[in-house]
């Protein structure tokens, strides 16, 4: 960049141009989520711009409807689940990977981290295929199930990072001042993967929180959030569905700052 | 006494440790020293129980501790990395090892920092993270120091700080293991470091000791060639003829302008290699003394009061080099690109086998 050494005209210049297209790319990928907001607020049944009017009227109507207050309890029945489920496994699968020596260490992580690069839609098309064949039938239980085989390695990736950064020396110290696996767990791994656990825990609930994919092909006649607003947005749209989106964003971004706070705070923290 | 007895380590085809014997005494300050790679932390891994040996016994006053899990061993490892608990304090710590061990804290923290010099005032209360490197090694130590173990093994905790503050350390390392009688075994590929401390010294190449004794002794007669380079800056000949004279070899080079008798007492086989340290040499414009070849002054580097003079012969493809005091040197006035002679009393000779 620029922008360390910034002295003459030109450099100004291009910095100038470089604030330009950050704010434009910004802008850019802003632009749905706020228009989403905005068109939430809308007192109309078609949005438009030009005669705005705020309303919270569909905020009462989607916090008032039973089948939106349905999908909420399921996704919130499916997410917390699979929150605490993926944030153990995957915890568990990372101190693995990052903490002991074994044989195929490697292929492990390969073997566990394939299906975050796997496509959403043939993982959530697979799971159901089998779903059917095992007699697992359809609804939260196999959501939960389903999302964890996508969520666990996406918390073993996010813990694996935050245990990498610990000195390699430390469970042989400790054992070599006298603790036995119980304190060396306790006072010593947990406490240092602690910021990690809690952001991958975030990231879990957030991934879960979002999902549309395998809770479209697992959750059966259980609606979520994320296919209450598919039905809706293919049979008969109405004014509370930007409402419903809205308040999904609202949840996921106030975690997804949670997570960064963390993240800062670790990296504040030096080690 | 700690006592090991054909401690062997194979990493699959590869042997890091190959059979070796070694006995040290309680309260001795013991060095291992060899170069990297030369199997020398694998085999303090072994003494402390975080490998097990692949065959071979570790006996620690005549009690077998081979297989005993490093938490039930009364020996404390202080790492190269010091692996300090990073989410606690200073204190935290080091009360670690005594509330593990079920000892009784009172004012052993600051005492325990006072021995490593560090005023408790100023640094119990601090995260560990906060420290310098120095201060942080005197923690580990304390740390380590804390539930009294009867040996301490450090594996090159001093090869990150400076010069200056190794030096320092190095020393305080010797001091207290003379206040406390306490075995410190010692691993290292720094020479210096294994001078200045030991009582004893154990050279390790390749997986086995190829030489056991002081470091006076080491320095003196090395067993090996490759020991008399590794313990000191020293110029290395090769041998064209040698002759068994009584306690001396009489010794022969194309390189030297005399032939010469150095003694020799060693049961290592006959002799192959002449040695002497580049401090032990100095070049003239005359040969003065009883050895010496001619060579050219290829490069002169003043190192602090020391000059060190490197020649090639133009015999032979050989690097030589001489160091003389700055002011010694200065009065020959010889340059670079002068033949000189190399030369040296005889009785400076070290006669090495192969």
């Amino acid at each position: 960049m620029s922008t360390k050494h910034s002295s003459g005209l030109g450099d100004r210049f291009g910095d100038g141009l470089w604030y330009v297209y950050v704010g434009l790319v910004a802008l850019f990928l802003m632009t749905p989520l706020v228009s989403l907001v905005i068109a939430s607020f809308y007192d109309g049944r078609f949005f438009s711009i030009v005669d705005y009017e705020f309303t919270l009227n569909w905020y009462e109507a989607a916090l008032t409807s039973g089948s939106v207050r349905g999908a909420f309890t399921n996704t919130v029945y499916i997410s917390v689940p699979v929150t605490i489920l993926s944030t153990i496994i995957g915890t568990a699968a990372a101190i693995a990977y990052t903490r002991y020596e074994f044989p195929f260490r490697e292929q492990f992580k390969l073997f566990a981290l394939l299906p975050i690069f796997f496509p959403l839609i043939l993982l959530g098309l697979g799971m159901s295929m089998w779903a059917s064949q095992i007699n697992l039938g359809y609804g939260v239980v196999p959501s939960i199930i389903g999302e964890l085989v996508w969520i666990s390695p996406i918390v073993m990736f996010v813990v694996s990072i935050t245990a990498l950064g610990i000195d390699p020396n430390i469970e042989e110290a400790a054992k070599d001042l006298g603790a036995d696996t119980v304190t060396l767990y306790r006072k010593i791994l947990l406490p240092l993967i602690a910021d990690g656990v809690v952001s991958g825990a975030i990231f879990a609930f957030v991934l879960s929180w979002n999902n549309y994919y395998i809770v479209s092909y697992l959750s059966g006649p259980q609606s979520t959030i994320t296919t209450w607003i598919h039905g809706r947005m293919t049979q008969g749209f109405t004014p509370v569905v930007p409402a419903v989106a809205s308040l999904i964003f609202y949840v996921s971004i106030l975690l997804v700052i949670g997570a960064a706070v963390l993240e800062y705070r670790s990296v504040d923290e030096g080690e | 006494m700690l006592q090991a007895t054909n401690l062997r380590a194979e990493y699959g085809s590869l042997v890091a440790v190959n059979d070796v014997d070694l006995q040290i005494e309680t309260g001795q300050f013991a060095t291992i020293v060899g170069p990297s790679g030369c199997g020398k932390t694998t085999l303090l891994r072994m003494l402390a129980g975080h490998q097990e040996p692949t065959s071979g016994t570790v006996e620690l006053n005549g009690e077998d501790i081979t297989y005993t899990e490093p938490q039930n061993r009364p020996t404390s490892l202080v790492f190269q990395s010091w692996a300090l608990f990073p989410h606690m304090t200073v204190r935290e710590n080091i009360e670690f090892p005594m509330r593990n061990n079920g000892i009784e804290i009172g004012d052993r923290v600051e005492e325990l920092l006072e021995q490593v010099r560090l005023d408790p005032d100023v640094h119990a209360d601090k995260q560990a993270t906060e420290l310098s490197g120095g201060q942080k090694q005197r923690v580990a130590l304390a740390r380590s120091l804390a539930y009294n173990p009867d040996i301490l093994l450090l594996d090159e905790p001093l090869a990150s700080l400076d010069y200056v503050l190794r030096k320092r350390l190095q020393r305080e390392l010797a001091d207290l293991n003379d206040e406390l009688d306490m075995t410190f075994i010692y691993v290292t590929h720094s020479l210096e470091s294994a001078l200045l401390m030991s009582d004893k010294l154990f050279v390790l190449d390749d997986g086995d000791i190829i030489q056991t004794g002081s470091p006076e002794d080491i320095y003196r007669q090395p067993n090996t060639k490759f020991i008399a380079e590794f313990m000191g800056d020293a110029n290395v000949f090769e041998l064209d003829g040698v002759e068994q004279k009584g306690g001396s070899y009489e010794v022969q080079s194309s390189l030297f302008a005399q032939t010469t008798t150095v003694p020799y007492h060693h049961d290592h086989g006959e002799p192959k290699y002449l040695v002497v340290r580049y401090d032990d040499t100095a070049v003239e414009t005359e040969l003065t003394e009883d050895l010496g070849l001619e060579v050219d002054v290829e490069n002169v580097l003043v190192r602090g009061n020391t000059v060190l003079i490197e020649c090639g012969s133009p015999a032979a493809d050989g690097e030589y080099v001489a160091e003389m005091p700055v002011d010694e040197f200065r009065a020959t006035n010889i340059e670079k690109g002068d033949t000189v002679f190399l030369q040296w009393d005889s009785a400076k000779s070290i006669l090495v086998p192969e």
